[in-house]
């Protein structure tokens, strides 16, 4: 019965709208959200990958609000050139953006809407919540310029039957036996198959050969600027990547390494271990692809001296300063940054920014590495960028790293001339 | 003896060519069809069971990639019209007039592609969306045959030049205006050099990425943007997926060429007819 | 003096295209490279600055000479390639049509996916090309070594565009009238003999035009280094495109970039000139 009056009422008002519509076009048109991200914030926000049991937050939210949801997708630095361009118009078409923590540099954050005045307004619920290093990542000089949305943190992946074949088993519990299994790990199997025993995507970015690095205590540089990239820590871990690379246990072609390249050896067994983000687990062991599914395992990476280390790169909303319907783009953000819909999007496969959310017992029984994550995540670090010459800093450390991995260079020339180059940006 | 063996040097240095040439792109064919966990087996596997698995992944997970085919086809089609058109007008003009003045320009035709289209994009992306043309096929259209008239209009330049000038002469006399003589006498004859200028705007095209990126969103996104998407950083790419995109992607590019092939290599008897 | 009226309407459409599109962006870019500028900011008048920075790093002066390097490389690779094969073409050979798509298929894969399957090919784990010559003790080494790295990027860059330098040498060859080689042959001439007093001279026009965009796109190579080594090891392999795209996008720093810009088309025009002003000259007499 009030099943039938609210249909009723709702019938009424969609014809008071459609009324209002013919009367007042400008007014009753029907709204549109602009979002540009990559793909995966659009499948983890609408559920949009088979399996997935999280449903279409944003299509809800999108339903409630008589809004149409136009989703723009590109690969993650497409996505940050098409913004920057779009940034510097008078006016944006683009409502809400996901921009990657990288990429936040003063620069870019002086073009975004600054946020703490709509948090105060209308706060997302638990704000508190997200952890303050993820906040940090987005925040300069006090103003928070974006609002995480995904984390992708990186861990230890390594595939139980190649550790089996050697006689090891269970996860590297320290940083000297992780370098002991890599090196055991690396063989020629009965069928002629090469193995490496760990592959790191050192030709992608500054992220993955960092987390290796920092398990020996490795740093560029701290949240404060100070340059710490000739540290004892960073020396030791560039001589042993060195060692690995001349023994054969990092593969021969480590400079200009992909992550597909490492995907792709992780599944074909021809990689025994990766430094790599936990998500990669699904690629890992997907049944298609993979001829090791449900073996390769991930677990945070042991740090020297105990504990453990783990790097994190922040997904987070964004609007520009130069958009068109603020309160709706942070309608949108608030409602998709909310507790429940965390969780939900964790379910759709997100990297869930809230730590809570790894308590849950669906998102616990979906995934099976939740309790690893939330220990990376936990020890994980961002590297800031703070400063607008921060992506140039990547560079220089993408350079003098792979110079001293390879042997162009001695460890120490390398730690050293990092530090003077990225001293000499941050001064800039 | 010795002939023999030259002969056989000869063709299997030709086969070392062909499969250089055609290898990788029969790798992604081949390995479209293969199920993804086969793709990379050692030693190769040569003989298998076709699957159209990749192709049905493809529809599932990438709708966008059919849905923008329709894009990439006005924009490429809309862009070798416009070239064709305007580089047979100029190819005419720099055929049959001469002089200092004509021969700068032709100089400034070529220099002007010398700065790299990248840079380009920055001032034109502002203007592109001050003028509402953001998201629109005129704008890659536009942009896309700009890029190839300079080559264009030289390509038919030489082929206009092979025609012989008493052809026009005729026409004149006949009372054909300049515009019925080109239409009527020198299109004919010099439709080989608009194919083989027609081919490169065509391809280019269809296979553009950075103007599309730039330039498009939704309404005029075109397909290479989808499938540097199945080439993922995050997921990491489904090498199946992408091979079965790819070879979508390729096969209206092939039978463009198939086409066009009667009439490029019919073309040594037509050139004999012109001396 | 009629003559050059007579032309404007068959030039206008292509040079208004080319002036709005190409010529009037191109000055704005110069003008960006006199400034400092980024993403949202406004222009800073800099002079020549950003000119002297870029001329001072040592990384703009690798990244010219393995541009000069790979270019000249590529594109005289490819002419000769594209030459044999044309002329081949223009004889009778068997399977004309198979051979000729064999010849054309390369140009029909996008760039990016091209080079994409060349790295995974060359793969020393997973790779058909890679691990077969390791297996057979031959193993590259192009991810280390600068050398091999900008050679591969070389093949790549000839096996993509080959197609295009043979299509165009192809349809200068054909455009050649068949009753000059009849003179020749009556005259007694070799094949040889035929090629030089025939074939290349005639030809000449389409080399020269085939040489010049060759030289002009391939010096403006990208994705052939980005996707394959991101220009490393240790930032050995980079090309000019790189260094600039670096610059402009990554960097948001396009008063550099621009000034990049500049330089490379000063560049192209270095390495093209002879065949441009051989081009212009022959326009000038009206017989190119």
């Amino acid at each position: 019965m009030s099943k039938t009056i609210m249909t009723r009422r709702q019938a009424l008002a969609t014809t008071a709208a459609g009324i209002g519509l013919l009367a007042a076009p400008a007014i009753a048109q029907e709204r549109t959200l602009t979002i540009l991200s990559h793909k995966v914030h659009e499948n983890v926000a609408r559920g949009a990958v088979a399996g997935t049991t999280g449903g279409d937050i944003a299509g809800e939210w999108a339903a409630q609000n008589g809004v149409k949801l136009n989703w723009i997708t590109a690969d993650i630095d497409p996505i940050h050139d098409r913004l920057q361009r779009e940034l510097a118009l008078r006016q944006s078409s683009i409502d809400v953006a996901l921009i990657i923590n990288k990429y936040a540099t003063p620069r870019l954050s002086r073009l975004l809407e600054p946020l703490d005045p709509w948090q105060q307004r209308a706060g997302i619920a638990e704000f508190g919540g997200i952890p303050s290093k993820l906040l940090d990542a987005v925040r300069i000089d006090g103003n928070l310029f974006a609002v995480p949305y995904r984390h992708a943190t990186t861990g230890m992946h390594y595939n139980e039957a190649l550790l089996a074949e050697r006689g090891l088993s269970g996860a590297p519990t320290s940083i000297e036996q992780f370098i002991d299994y890599a090196r055991k790990l690396t063989f020629t199997r009965s069928d002629g198959t090469k193995v490496n025993g760990l592959s790191v995507p050192a030709g992608a970015g500054p992220f993955a050969v960092l987390s290796l690095l920092s398990a020996f205590g490795a740093e560029i540089y701290d949240a404060n600027l100070n340059v710490k990239a000739d540290g004892p820590g960073m020396v030791e871990g560039l001589k042993t990547m060195n060692q690995l690379f001349r023994e054969g246990v990092l593969p021969s072609n480590y400079a200009t390494l992909s992550i597909d390249e490492v995907i792709t050896s992780m599944q074909l067994g021809q990689s025994a271990m990766s430094c790599d983000p936990f998500a990669r687990f699904t690629s890992h062991n997907d049944p298609r692809r993979s001829k090791y599914p449900g073996q390769i395992k991930v677990a945070p990476i042991p740090a020297k001296g105990g504990g453990f280390v783990a790097m994190t790169e922040i997904w987070a909303f964004a609007v520009p300063k130069n958009a068109q319907q603020k309160e709706l783009s942070w309608s949108f953000v608030r409602e998709l940054s909310s507790p429940a819909n965390t969780i939900r999007a964790a379910l759709n496969g997100n990297g869930p920014v809230r730590p809570a959310a790894y308590s849950d017992s669906r998102l616990q029984q979906n995934l099976p590495y939740t309790k690893e994550e939330a220990i990376a995540i936990a020890n994980a670090a961002t590297l800031p960028s703070t400063f607008d010459a921060s992506a140039q800093a990547s560079t220089v450390f993408m350079e003098e790293s792979q110079a001293a991995v390879i042997g162009l260079k001695t460890p120490e020339r390398a730690a050293a001339d990092m530090r003077r180059r990225v001293e000499a940006l941050i001064k800039r | 003896m010795l002939k023999l063996l030259s002969h056989a040097t000869k063709i299997s240095g030709m086969a070392l060519f062909m499969l250089w040439s055609v290898g990788p792109v029969l790798f992604i064919v081949v390995s479209s069809l293969k199920q993804p966990i086969d793709i990379f087996a050692y030693p190769p596997q040569f003989l298998f069971t076709p699957t159209f698995e990749n192709y049905v992944s493809l529809w599932n997970s990438w709708p966008a990639f059919f849905e923008t085919m329709g894009n990439s086809l006005i924009v490429s089609i809309g862009a070798t019209a416009l070239a064709s058109a305007v580089s047979f007008l100029a190819g005419y003009a720099y055929s049959r007039f001469s002089g200092t003045w004509l021969a700068a320009s032709a100089f400034y035709m070529i220099a002007i592609r010398l700065l790299p289209p990248i840079v380009v994009t920055l001032p034109l992306f502002p203007v592109v969306d001050f003028l509402g043309m953001s998201d629109t096929h005129a704008t890659l259209i536009v942009l896309y045959a700009a890029f190839w008239v300079s080559l264009f209009t030289m390509i038919m330049k030489t082929f206009i030049d092979e025609v012989p000038r008493e052809l026009d002469e005729a026409a004149f006399v006949d009372g054909a205006t300049r515009f019925q003589t080109l239409w009527r006498v020198i299109l004919p004859l010099a439709v080989q050099g608009t194919l083989a200028g027609a081919i490169f705007v065509f391809v280019f095209s269809w296979n553009e990425y950075l103007f599309a990126l730039i330039f498009t969103t939704n309404a005029a996104k075109t397909t290479p943007l989808v499938i540097s998407e199945v080439m993922d950083a995050i997921y990491g790419t489904d090498w199946g997926v992408l091979f079965a995109g790819v070879t979508v992607q390729i096969a209206p590019v092939v039978a463009l060429v198939a086409c066009a092939q009667r009439l490029l290599i019919a073309g040594l008897t037509a050139g004999s007819v012109k001396g | 003096m009629t003559n050059r009226f007579a032309a404007l309407p068959f030039l206008a459409p292509v040079h208004l295209l080319l002036f709005g599109v190409i010529a009037l962006p191109s000055l704005y870019v110069f003008w960006l490279s006199l400034n400092e500028s980024s993403y949202g900011t406004d222009l800073v008048f800099v002079g020549f600055e950003n000119y002297r920075t870029i001329l001072t790093d040592p990384y703009f002066w690798r990244a010219a000479w393995n541009t000069f390097v790979v270019v000249n490389v590529i594109v005289y690779a490819e002419l000769l390639l594209g030459l044999a094969l044309a002329l081949a073409f223009a004889r009778k050979i068997p399977f004309k049509p198979l051979i000729f798509a064999m010849i054309l298929v390369p140009y029909a894969v996008s760039e990016v996916v091209g080079v994409l399957v060349w790295k995974i090919l060359l793969n020393p784990n997973f790779g058909l090309i890679g691990r077969t010559l390791a297996d057979l003790g031959l193993g590259l080494n192009w991810s280390s070594s600068p050398s091999q790295g900008l050679a591969v990027a070389a093949l790549i860059g000839v096996w993509h565009h080959l197609p295009f330098t043979f299509l165009l040498l192809y349809a200068g060859v054909l455009s050649i009238p068949q009753s000059l080689y009849e003179a020749a042959r009556i005259d007694g001439a070799g094949s040889w003999q035929m090629f030089w007093r025939v074939t290349l001279p005639l030809l000449i026009p389409a080399i020269l035009i085939t040489l010049i965009f060759r030289l002009v796109f391939a010096f403006r190579m990208f994705s052939e280094i980005w996707l394959l080594t991101k220009g490393g090891p240790a930032r050995l392999t980079e090309v000019l495109a790189v260094y600039l795209y670096q610059g402009a996008f990554r960097y948001a720093d396009f008063g550099a970039a621009s000034a990049t810009g500049w330089m490379m088309v000063i560049g192209s025009l270095a390495v093209a000139s002879i065949y441009l002003f051989e081009i212009h000259k022959r326009m000038v007499k009206g017989d190119a």
